[in-house]
């Protein structure tokens, strides 16, 4: 890809999808638009830790702790979208980091499988403890829409389907921009180098517990932040919308497009989306298409779709 | 009683447990089919059970060998080419536990199966508590699978050669050690595991295609208390969560997964990798 | 000057000792070789000052500070940087990114400043960039750039390792067999690179089986066996020191 054609590229893309709207009055298509912005941006943040070399398997429950939080704070105080979405990130952001400092004593497999039992622990807290307060496995429900915001002499109003879309995709390009700008910064080689040889980072001066504690900590709070546009979308949440199985489909939307590009786990998340979204004609055997899908394109390409494009690319000039 | 309930869930978490271990030991990969090879397994012993009439028994025996022939399948055509891509090869194992699953709901349709009065249903008394005596049958078969296997990996030279490799991977490969073969017999041995874990645990409760997925869980908490890459680690998880789990039903349903955490961050505290794991 | 000493260091491996009761001092500026034959521990010595193992007992002091137990990045902020004796590299980087990324512990400002792209973290990054242009310079490596290192020729992998112990700015390195497996013109840059460095103001600790190299490198040798120090001086004494003859006696490759 040329590099500076990439820049008009994405502007235009995000000059078309800031108007799409315009374009469809259907619900369907934006309700699809909206959960291909959540799960792009969801799956950049999983893709944050993933730089540093390890996959968190309870990202899932990061989510369910920001759903939970602005769900209670709305709910039951009656606070603003507007205030409870930055408790919620304050919220996850510290989560993560007392679960985090722990974790990331252990390396893959076994952070895998740790940050998987924690997940899952926050989840089992989520159905089993407290049920007038957390609403137990029935979750809650009614969870309001933003309110409103007077600018001027002008009130936007935020409780219909096309206000979340708006908000789901300006929170992605929120995420889009940090990504991008963490690649390219130190900060983005750093945790590229610990990902490939932790232990010659040690050796050249990197503190790897530091950094991938950090790089868990922002990951996680993309998941929290993921949950409060969730919850608003949805009005209605419950401890099965977070279990690993999420987590999974995250890490299949990643795998398949390519984990090392940042554009990579977003064609995932579009391509396998729409794909499921019209294999849904053919019923039960929908599954069965998309895991055969799966297969053959990683047993090809293992390393990802756009990974594949970017390395025949160069291949070519 | 919780003895026995602490036995039952043990030696179950170790059934489906370890074949995961030994698997990945061989591989690298995390398969993710693993519940959904438990599930066939289940419905193998089911059906030859309940439509063939095959005694009990047999029908697990058959069962095993069911699973370890599709797992040695699905190694040759999928695994193998993943061996320099874990994570990818993990997602193809997502994908083939989805096929799986769904083509047993079309095919096998989705209601649970029983097994109609493969385990006695009587109760008896010993040491002065009532016990029923289809767990009594579970724990004993479990046990005689588990002491086989350890037997194999112990006594026969296939079982050292798994033991070597899973210890050391690249000084068994420069002793000659052929390791397409090994990895077939893990990979049989693992399904076998599986196959048997799914027959004695949908004999006691039931089968149906989406069982597989609730079990993975456990294992995974059996495998990250005793460690990776060790049978022995399998074995001192499943009995740790085992106990610890039947301590906390009887106490109260709420204590046991809290428990557990507790158990699994004083863990981290001290030995990250788990008992006895090691990479 | 003293840069580093061990006092009584000692590493056990359950019942294996591979390190036992070692004092060793380096001065300033100064080539030391660490010889032995194989299994002698001289990989685990270098780990151990290097903070990739942890002592079982005994006290490494690095310019008059106790640093035992310490973890390696730390140590490499306090000036000891190393290479290994398989070529560790990031291998899906090129040589210039694996230099400038060993700058990294050399930077003032916080990762962070790079991420919002201030102006000092700029000026920095020049700096940084100009710094690793003329260490690949020196070394004569300009040419490998922009090559990824999993696809360099083994002695050029080599090179590199140097280099990016060298943009850590160390005070102290510690070589691990700088010399296995490079051909003759090879061993000539290597031996000139490594006598530039101690221009330089580095010290050095070197590990190595080429007897050649380290007879004609370094000031003074210190010999282990089995984990233990058995000889200690410049390379003439120990050339005729029986100890090390018998030590050596078993492995004819290797010829003094």
């Amino acid at each position: 890809m040329n590099k500076k054609l990439e820049p008009v590229i994405y502007t235009l893309l995000a000059l078309f999808l800031f108007t799409l709207p315009l374009y469809t009055k259907s619900q369907y298509f934006i309700t699809i638009a909206i959960f291909i912005f959540l799960y792009c941006f969801m799956s950049l943040g999983l893709r944050i830790i993933m730089k540093v070399g390890e996959v968190s398997f309870g990202y899932a429950a990061f989510m369910c702790i920001g759903s939970y939080t602005t769900a209670l704070l709305t709910t039951k105080l009656h606070l603003s979208f507007w205030v409870t979405w930055m408790i919620a990130c304050a919220i996850t952001a510290l989560v993560a980091f007392l679960l985090g400092s722990l974790a990331v004593r252990t390396k893959g497999v076994h952070f895998f499988l740790v940050t998987l039992a924690m997940g899952e622990t926050i989840r089992l807290i989520a159905m089993n403890w407290n049920a007038p307060l957390l609403g137990g496995p029935q979750g809650i429900y009614g969870i309001p829409s933003p309110t409103p915001i007077t600018l001027g002499g002008l009130t936007i109003k935020f409780d219909s389907r096309v206000a979340m879309y708006f908000i789901a995709l300006v929170v992605l390009v929120m995420v889009v921009l940090v990504t991008w700008r963490l690649d390219r910064s130190r900060i983005g080689r750093i945790w590229d180098v610990i990902g490939q040889d932790d232990r010659l980072a040690a050796v050249i001066g990197i503190n790897v517990y530091w950094h991938k504690l950090v790089s868990f900590v922002l990951s996680s709070t993309v998941a929290g932040l993921g949950g409060v546009v969730f919850a608003h979308m949805m009005t209605y949440i419950s401890p099965y919308d977070f279990t690993f199985f999420y987590t999974m489909q995250l890490l299949v939307y990643i795998v398949f497009g390519g984990a090392a590009t940042f554009i990579g786990p977003m064609v995932g998340v579009t391509f396998l989306m729409i794909l499921s979204e019209f294999l849904r004609k053919f019923g039960p055997y929908e599954l069965i298409f998309y895991g055969f899908v799966i297969i053959l394109v990683l047993r090809f390409i293992p390393e990802g779709v756009v990974s594949w494009i970017r390395g025949n690319l160069i291949r070519r000039q | 009683m919780i003895i026995i309930n602490g036995l039952v869930l043990s030696l179950t978490y170790f059934l489906v447990a370890s074949g995961l271990t030994i698997v990945f030991s061989i591989m690298g990969i995390i398969n993710f089919a693993h519940g959904a090879i438990i599930m066939l397994g289940g419905m193998v012993a089911y059906y030859t059970f309940t439509f063939f009439g095959i005694n009990f028994y047999f029908s697990i025996i058959l069962a095993m060998a069911a699973t370890a022939m599709i797992s040695v399948i699905l190694k040759r055509v999928v695994f193998d080419y993943f061996a320099k891509f874990p994570l990818a090869g993990c997602i193809a194992a997502v994908g083939i536990g989805m096929i799986i699953q769904q083509g047993a709901l079309i095919g096998l349709g989705g209601e649970d199966k029983v097994f109609v009065n493969a385990l006695p249903v009587d109760l008896i008394k010993m040491f002065g508590i009532t016990i029923s005596l289809d767990r009594i049958i579970i724990v004993l078969v479990s046990f005689a699978i588990m002491i086989g296997m350890l037997i194999f990996l112990q006594f026969t030279k296939a079982g050292l050669i798994i033991r070597a490799t899973t210890q050391e991977p690249i000084a068994s490969q420069l002793c000659g050690v052929n390791n397409g073969y090994v990895s077939a017999i893990s990979m049989a041995l693992g399904g076998a595991l599986a196959g048997a874990a799914g027959a004695l645990l949908g004999a006691l409760f039931t089968v149906s295609p989406y069982w597989g997925e609730s079990l993975i869980l456990k294992a995974f908490v059996v495998i990250i208390i005793g460690g990776l890459g060790s049978v022995l680690g399998a074995i001192l998880g499943s009995f740790i969560l085992g106990f610890v789990e039947s301590i906390g039903i009887t106490i109260s349903g709420y204590i046991t997964f809290v428990l557990v955490f507790v158990l699994i961050v004083i863990l981290l505290l001290l030995r990250p990798k788990g008992i006895l794991g090691h990479e | 000057m003293v840069i580093l000493r061990t006092q009584n260091l000692s590493k056990h491996f359950g019942g294996l000792s591979a390190i036992n009761d070692v004092d060793l001092s380096i001065n300033e500026r100064e080539i030391l070789g660490l010889i032995g034959p194989n299994g002698s521990g001289k990989t685990t010595f270098l780990n151990l000052v290097n903070g990739l193992d942890k002592p079982s007992a005994g006290k490494v002091i690095f310019q008059g500070e106790d640093i035992t137990g310490h973890p390696s990045h730390v140590l490499t902020k306090k000036g000891i940087s190393r290479t290994f004796q398989q070529n560790v590299l990031f291998k899906m980087a090129t040589v210039w990114e694996n230099v400038l990324i060993s700058h990294e512990i050399n930077y003032r400002g916080s990762p962070w400043e790079s991420f919002f792209n201030l102006s000092r973290s700029r000026i920095e990054e020049k700096e940084v960039q100009q710094s690793s242009f003329n260490i690949l310079e020196e070394m004569k490596l300009l040419a490998w750039k922009d090559r990824l290192c999993n696809n360099l020729p083994h002695g050029i992998q080599r090179m590199v390792g140097i280099a990016v112990a060298t943009a850590v700015r160390p005070k102290l390195m510690l070589l691990d067999e700088p010399f296995a497996g490079l051909n003759l013109n090879e061993i000539g840059n290597m031996a000139s690179q490594i006598k530039r460095l101690r221009q330089n103001g580095v010290t050095i600790l070197m590990v190595e089986h080429r007897m050649k190299a380290v007879m004609e490198l370094c000031d003074r040798i210190v010999v282990l066996n089995f984990g233990r120090k058995i000889a200690e001086g410049i390379p003439e004494e120990i050339r005729n020191n029986e100890e090390v003859i018998k030590a050596y006696l078993g492995d004819r490759t290797h010829a003094f």
